[in-house]
This record gives structure tokens, C-alpha cells and sequence, in this order.
């Protein structure tokens, strides 16, 4: 097993581990830790290719700083999102959330 | 098997170790606490991969910003802070086989791969990875980097507005 791929492996339990929290949490902070996880992994198999794979070494990780502002913004506008549901629903359980749901 | 090799082990297991409290803590704080670990572990990988500046990046922005967030946003919610709610569904079996499901898949087509080796492992001092980042960001990425900026305040500007207390309008009274 070669460094590349111990780094993809590692990566691959992180993000299954970030999917199974977004897929068992009740409620929506829950979810975005899980996410926040699954970003993470992503981050770590963008640097690795940057390191093992890309003679110039620097592609992989222009993306992942992209991605790190960009789940910045995400959290930012989600957190607000949540706050704006708990002050008008009084929870935050997602499987109730279906307010918008015609 | 390197010292660097042991240690890269040993942050993955503190990583992944984790990740799996982020999952399963019953109480959010101790989730989010695990998260904050989670996190500095994933900062490690970073550093073992030679990415000081990504690290760093990402030691400011997800330890530094995004945690405070969600700390703050675990406060505010009073339910969640409570131990005694029940903070996962029902679903658990069903989640942990598309986990596993997916986890197998991947490794799979990632074992199946034949990786070509042709990164350069030579490290490269922290100010010239700086100097390299900020010319690519100001030369062929700029378009990125405006981007990014944009979102940024869009999202700024859109938390701010959705998270904000509705102001009762002053209507006059002789309206009725």
C-alpha cells in the first residue's frame, strides 16, 4: 500500500463516517457536523493528489482552500438558516421540517 | 516504517477516532468538542502532507471560525444542549450500511486504480508555498479567488439577514 493510498483510505473512512452522522441525526446541527466531516475528507484526498500527483504540487491545494471558504460560507448561511427555523418552529428535528413540502 | 509513517498513523487514528464522536455523542457539546478535535487532526494530516500553509488556513478558518459558529449556534438552542433529548433517528442500520456501502465502493475503484507517483515530495519552505499560492491566486486563479471573495459577502450579508430578529413595522393606527 503506497502513501497515496494509505491518505485515500483514511479519507474514504472519514467521509463514511461523516455520511452515516448526516445520515442519523436528528436534528439539523447534527447534519452539518457530519458534512463538515465529509468536507474535510474531500480536503484531505484534494491535498494528497496535490502532493503525490501534480508535479507542480500547488493545483490541489488552490482547490482545497476554495473548498475551506466555501464551507465557510456554507456554515455561515446554515447556522442562520437554523436559527431562523428554531426561532419560528421552536425545534430543529428534521424529519418535522416540512413546511415547505406542498 | 518511518517516523513520519507512525505519526501519520497515529493522526489518522486520533482523527477518525474522532469523527466517530462526532457521530455518536449522545450530548451536541461533546459532538462539537470531538468535531474540534476531528479537525485539528485533519490540520495534522495537512502538515504531514506538506501543505503548511492549507493547515494553517484551515486551522484559522474551520478552529477559528466555523467551530465558534457552531458553538454558538448549540447555545442559542436550548434542546440541544440538553443530554436527555435523542439526537439520532431511527435509521442507524439503514445509515451504516450506505456508509459501509459507500466506503467499500470506493475502495474498490481506488485500489483497482494504478496511481502514477509523479508528485515532487521535495518540501518546500513556508514563505516560498506562500509566495507560490498568492501568485497562483493572483495570476491564473484569479477568477477563483474573485469568486470566493463574492461568496463571501453574499454569505455574510445573507446570514446577517436571514438569522436577524423580524422588526415589527410602526403601521399607523387610523389604518383599520
Amino acid at each position: 500500500m503506497s502513501a497515496l493510498e494509505t491518505y485515500l483510505a483514511g479519507a474514504a473512512l472519514l467521509f463514511a463516517i461523516g455520511l452515516f452522522g448526516v445520515l442519523t441525526r436528528r436534528n439539523a446541527i447534527g447534519i452539518l457536523m457530519g458534512l463538515e466531516l465529509m468536507f474535510n475528507a474531500v480536503n484531505v484526498n484534494l491535498v494528497a493528489f496535490a502532493r503525490f500527483g501534480d508535479p507542480s504540487g500547488l493545483l490541489g491545494q488552490i482547490f482545497t482552500l476554495v473548498s475551506i471558504t466555501v464551507a465557510a460560507a456554507e456554515v455561515a448561511v446554515a447556522l442562520a438558516i437554523v436559527i431562523a427555523i428554531y426561532r419560528n418552529l421552536e425545534h430543529l428535528t428534521v424529519d418535522d421540517l416540512n413546511l415547505m413540502k406542498w | 516504517m518511518s517516523a513520519l509513517d507512525v505519526i501519520v498513523a497515529l493522526l489518522w487514528v486520533w482523527t477518525l477516532a474522532a469523527a466517530v464522536g462526532v457521530v455518536v455523542a449522545q450530548n451536541m457539546f461533546h459532538a462539537a468538542l470531538a468535531l474540534l478535535f476531528a479537525l485539528l487532526g485533519v490540520a495534522g494530516i495537512f502538515l504531514s502532507l506538506g501543505a503548511d500553509v492549507v493547515a494553517f488556513l484551515h486551522i484559522l478558518i474551520y478552529v477559528g471560525g466555523v467551530m465558534t459558529l457552531l458553538v454558538y449556534a448549540i447555545m442559542l438552542i436550548r434542546r440541544l444542549g440538553d443530554p436527555y433529548v435523542r439526537q439520532t433517528n431511527q435509521g442507524w442500520l439503514a445509515g451504516a450500511l450506505v456508509a459501509l456501502l459507500f466506503l467499500l465502493s470506493t475502495l474498490a475503484v481506488f485500489s483497482a486504480t494504478a496511481w502514477s507517483a509523479q508528485g515532487d515530495p521535495r518540501h518546500v519552505v513556508l514563505s516560498e508555498q506562500w509566495m507560490n499560492l498568492a501568485r497562483r491566486f493572483l495570476g491564473d486563479y484569479l477568477l477563483a479567488f474573485e469568486g470566493a471573495s463574492v461568496l463571501l459577502l453574499v454569505a455574510l450579508v445573507g446570514a446577517v439577514v436571514l438569522a436577524r430578529e423580524e422588526v415589527e413595522e410602526e403601521k399607523p393606527e387610523d389604518v383599520v
